[in-house]
């Protein structure tokens, strides 16, 4: 027909179920996180730094191997002196994988982990308004309670934006690197070795990946000013840093209301470093310069008192969700 | 053949604290275009959130499409659109996106939930604005937006709370037209909760007066103007004395309001008795409006009633 | 009559935004109406009328003097605000009272003074207790009224005044300023509901981007339109037999027929000879008539035709 009817028309085809609605207010929340300015920057940041894990990875394990371009460079370039000590450690380090490349793995991936552990929650801090805290100021609740989403849908899908944030520069990269760091070893037997190193990051990283998501919620929610849900969480994480070795003299239980401090202990739980560097420094005399003090801190884990103050402030988090977060 | 009812509640009571802002409210409410009128605080608002669960009802029941407000809340949300009188938008994106966003929660595929938005951005008349981000809109189009994602998700009932607020006349008329035809041209349902009696007047053809939390009044519109047939105002220029005068003569009461008007009760059908009074006298009406202000009338009256009652 | 606020050649920029552009205007006394679209430029004329904002340009003068840094002058010009201005942590008496005191009104007839405020724009005393933060939109509209009509002032500017008010209450403020206007005061209302407007003010003032398309009284603008026709629309039991009728008559320069409705509109040669006839017409076709309505008469459709 000549004339087009451009009018109104109804929509005769399928709705989509719950989860892609809850699906859809993630997808949209972490490409407005992705959007902020110098976020791409940090999450390429993060994946250069799994990156250069992985190469660290990749000559430690050339270094074990006779003929490797990396054992020669180290013979014609280092004093031959410390090269016959460096093919002696070489050839016992290939007797003792467990330590080579178990031990290796899991003590890399531990400062890793801590590392960009630290810029991921550096990188949350101009995210926090864009979760919960601009919703507020705009009523945008109101949209999402009058359309087919629950309130408990809204919080998940949130959630999921912030998880999915940290996965992208956390357990990605980190991932990442231990596949990486695997692939392009000598042998793969390393990926049975190192399986312990991947347990841990998955059990540390989930783990912790919860908490920050809840944690970051509950501080986005707790104001509808962006400023100062920013500024508190960044306040937060650098009181707990700078309380941290002064309450270690006075009384050490403060040090548990910095979260980054608690995140620290899971690590330490899971990855259970000091254990192998106590093991390690036994065979190995280079590593006699590590300060005991340094191991007997790495070995205890303050579990009892993280697993304690971690639940207060879940649940304080959650409290706060559930006062501001409201359909009206 | 009567249609299933689009609202019914049941003895639908809401209470903050000790102060009841809906009073065991028992409506059955066809499908149409309909208008929810009632004074600041009667509970107009309050009735549209419990409807959406926007609040929780505190006892009674309510059902929206048929289906319980309560157990099947976001199942319903799917065919239900609104659009709040307060400034509400999610912030950060642009328009087309924004609407694109409303149909996807409301489970519209993104395909067809970026084709549908776009349409309707076209149905209420946003060209290229709808590329730039919302926080930069103005009045005007923040409230047409509000109408598009509103309806983008195809609903079968729209909720309407004050949507010309705001808008200039221009803007006034075009929003109007935009939601006469939803229910005229389209059949969708349309609850329009307004200030406004005009407006109400030319969209609406069932009314709901709630005041005190209670429905005073719920008739259509015909109705309530054959109650008040029998009354015109009359607008002439100059003369009005002689009109006040004839009407004594015939017996009519003739009221002189306060715009120049005269409110003549001739008590017929028709105006063509007025008219031949009007002859006789030879004074020309400019304008003879039937039945004016019924709404307000029955408005006020319908206050007063709850005003008397404890 | 001495006009109570006069433009000569104000302009106003914002940079390369323009506020207002050249007008020029008298106000008279009594009540005036100022309509415009959104960024018209109304708000920027009511606030250098309110003594915020200078002049870019040409000069305003409100009772022969310019209102910018100008407190005795001031004195007699209330305000009405659109935005929500109220403080939320007070209570309405004590924040009329703060506002009295900062008008020069004598300490001791202050609250007797705040009270007779709020009973005349009918704030209900139960909530005088409150805090204006728990205030509804129309609650805090009366309120913002009070404050502005607290000093007696002899001119009364209004932003949106029945904004957020129910019919019963755009009733009553109509109402309080009809009195005012009796009693000597002018009052100039910004609004964009034009039907209040309309039987409010007698005039008009109309802005678009900001210069002045119109001003003066409602029958002055529309008797000078260009191509301006009577047009009437008549509810009747047989619209076609009417348009017939009128058209043999030679009174008609158009119409149209929405027989579904039952509608003639109709567009009149010549008013004047029209008018007189025109019952007589009416009678003499047979139809039954419902109701007349004049499609070019009301304030809608000046500003319209003004703006068009």
């Amino acid at each position: 027909m000549p004339l087009h009817d451009i009018s109104y028309k109804h929509w005769h085809g399928l709705r989509l179920g719950v989860w892609r609605r809850r699906a859809a207010i993630a997808k949209n929340g972490l490409s407005a996180c992705l959007q902020v300015r110098w976020m791409m920057n940090l999450v390429v940041l993060c994946w250069g730094l799994g990156l250069a894990a992985a190469a660290i990875l990749f000559l430690v394990g050339q270094l074990l191997v006779d003929d490797s371009a990396v054992s020669q460079w180290v013979a014609t370039f280092v004093n031959p002196l410390a090269s016959s000590l460096a093919k002696n450690l070489t050839s016992w380090l290939k007797d003792h994988p467990e330590i080579s490349v178990s031990s290796a793995q899991n003590v890399l991936f531990y400062y890793l982990g801590l590392w960009l552990m630290r810029v991921s929650i550096f990188a949350l801090g101009p995210i926090i308004p864009l979760l919960i805290t601009r919703d507020l100021a705009c009523n945008a609740i109101v949209i999402y309670s009058s359309k087919a989403v629950t309130r408990g849908d809204y919080l998940l899908g949130k959630f999921a934006t912030v998880f999915g944030f940290l996965a992208l520069t956390w357990l990605g990269p980190v991932c990442a690197s231990w596949i990486l760091g695997n692939l392009l070893a000598p042998d793969w037997s390393f990926f049975w070795h190192a399986r312990v190193a991947l347990e841990n990051i998955l059990i540390y990283g989930l783990i912790s990946m919860a908490v920050l998501s809840v944690l970051a919620l509950g501080v986005s929610a707790s104001s509808a000013n962006a400023k100062s849900t920013t500024a508190l969480w960044f306040t937060w994480w650098i009181l707990g840093a700078v309380i941290e070795p002064i309450a270690l003299h006075t009384s050490p239980w403060l040090r548990h209301l910095g979260f980054g401090f608690d995140i620290n202990q899971i690590a330490l739980h899971c990855f259970r470093v000091g254990e192998n560097l106590t093991v390690a420094q036994k065979e190995i005399p280079f590593l006699d310069h590590i300060r005991p003090d340094t191991i007997a801190a790495l070995n205890s884990p303050q579990l009892t008192g993280t697993v304690l103050a971690l639940t207060v402030m879940i649940a304080a988090a959650v409290w706060i969700i559930l006062q501001r977060v409201k359909p009206e | 053949m009567s249609a299933q009812p689009v609202i019914e509640t049941q003895a639908l009571s809401k209470v903050f604290g000790n102060q009841k802002a809906l009073d065991a409210v028992s409506v059955a409410v066809a499908p149409g275009a309909i208008g929810l009128l009632g004074p600041n605080g009667a509970g107009k608002t309050t009735f549209i959130k419990c409807l959406l669960q926007l609040q929780p009802i505190t006892s009674g029941s309510a059902k929206l499409l048929g289906r319980e407000v309560g157990a099947e809340g976001r199942e319903i949300r799917k065919r239900v659109g609104y659009t709040p009188e307060l400034d509400c938008h999610i912030p950060g994106m642009a328009g087309c996106e924004y609407v694109t966003y409303c149909a996807q929660l409301c489970g519209l595929p993104f395909q067809a939930a970026r084709q549908r938005a776009h349409e309707m951005l076209d149905y209420v008349g946003m060209g290229q604005e709808r590329y730039r981000k919302i926080d930069t809109y103005s009045t005007g189009m923040k409230q047409r937006l509000k109408l598009a994602q509103a309806i983008v998700h195809d609903p079968e009932i729209v909720f309407l709370d004050e949507p010309a607020n705001g808008l200039d006349p221009k803007g006034q008329a075009q929003i109007l037209e935009l939601v006469q035809n939803l229910w005229r041209a389209y059949g969708i349902t349309v609850v329009l909760s307004s200030h406004m009696l005009a407006d109400v007047e030319q969209i609406c053809e069932q009314i709901i007066i709630i005041a005190r939390g209670r429905v005073l009044v719920h008739d259509s519109l015909a109705n309530l103007k054959a109650r008040r047939r029998g009354s015109a105002e009359v607008v002439v220029a100059g003369r009005h004395e002689d009109l006040q005068a004839a009407c004594a003569r015939r017996q009519w009461p003739c009221e002189l309001l306060p715009s120049g008007h005269l409110k003549v009760a001739h008590g017929s059908p028709s105006l063509n008795p007025l008219l031949s009074l009007l002859d006789e006298i030879h004074l020309a009406p400019l304008e003879i409006i039937p039945s004016p202000n019924a709404l307000e009338e029955a408005f006020i009256q319908a206050l007063e009633i709850s005003h008397a009652a404890p | 009559m001495n006009p109570v606020i006069q433009a000569r050649d104000l302009s106003r920029w914002y940079g390369m935004v323009m506020g207002l552009n050249n007008v020029s205007f008298d106000i008279a006394p009594g009540l005036t109406g100022l309509v415009g679209a959104n960024g018209a430029g109304k708000s920027t004329l009511l606030q250098i009328i309110t003594g915020q904002l200078q002049p870019s340009a040409g000069t305003l003068t409100v009772f022969g003097e310019i209102p910018w840094n100008n407190p005795a002058l001031l004195r007699r010009i209330g305000f009405c605000p659109e935005q929500d201005a109220v403080p939320r942590d007070l209570r309405p008496l004590d924040w009329l009272a703060g506002l009295a005191q900062l008008s020069g009104l004598d300490a001791a007839e202050i609250p007797a003074r705040c009270e007779a405020m709020l009973d005349t724009v009918k704030l209900p005393r139960e909530h005088w207790s409150k805090t204006m933060g728990q205030f509804s939109k129309g609650m805090k509209q009366r309120v913002k009224l009070a404050q502005g009509m607290l000093h007696r002032p002899d001119l009364l500017v209004l932003d949106e005044p029945m904004n957020g008010l129910d019919p019963m209450g755009r009733q009553e403020i109509s109402g309080i300023l009809t009195g005012l206007a009796a009693n000597g005061a002018s009052i100039l209302i910004s609004s964009h509901i034009l039907a209040e407007l309309e039987s409010l003010c007698r005039n008009i003032l109309i802005l678009n981007w900001g210069r002045i398309l119109a001003s003066g009284s409602q029958k002055e603008i529309r008797g000078d339109l260009k191509n301006w026709s009577e047009e009437l629309s008549i509810q009747c039991d047989d619209p076609e037999k009417l348009a017939r009728h009128l058209f043999d008559a030679g009174v008609l320069l158009g119409f149209d027929l929405d027989l579904a409705a039952g509608l003639l509109c109709i567009r009149v040669k010549d008013a004047s000879s029209f008018y007189p006839a025109w019952t007589g017409l009416l009678l003499a076709s047979g139809v039954t008539v419902q109701g007349i309505r004049s499609q070019s008469r009301s304030l809608q459709n000046i500003f319209e035709k003004v703006t068009a």
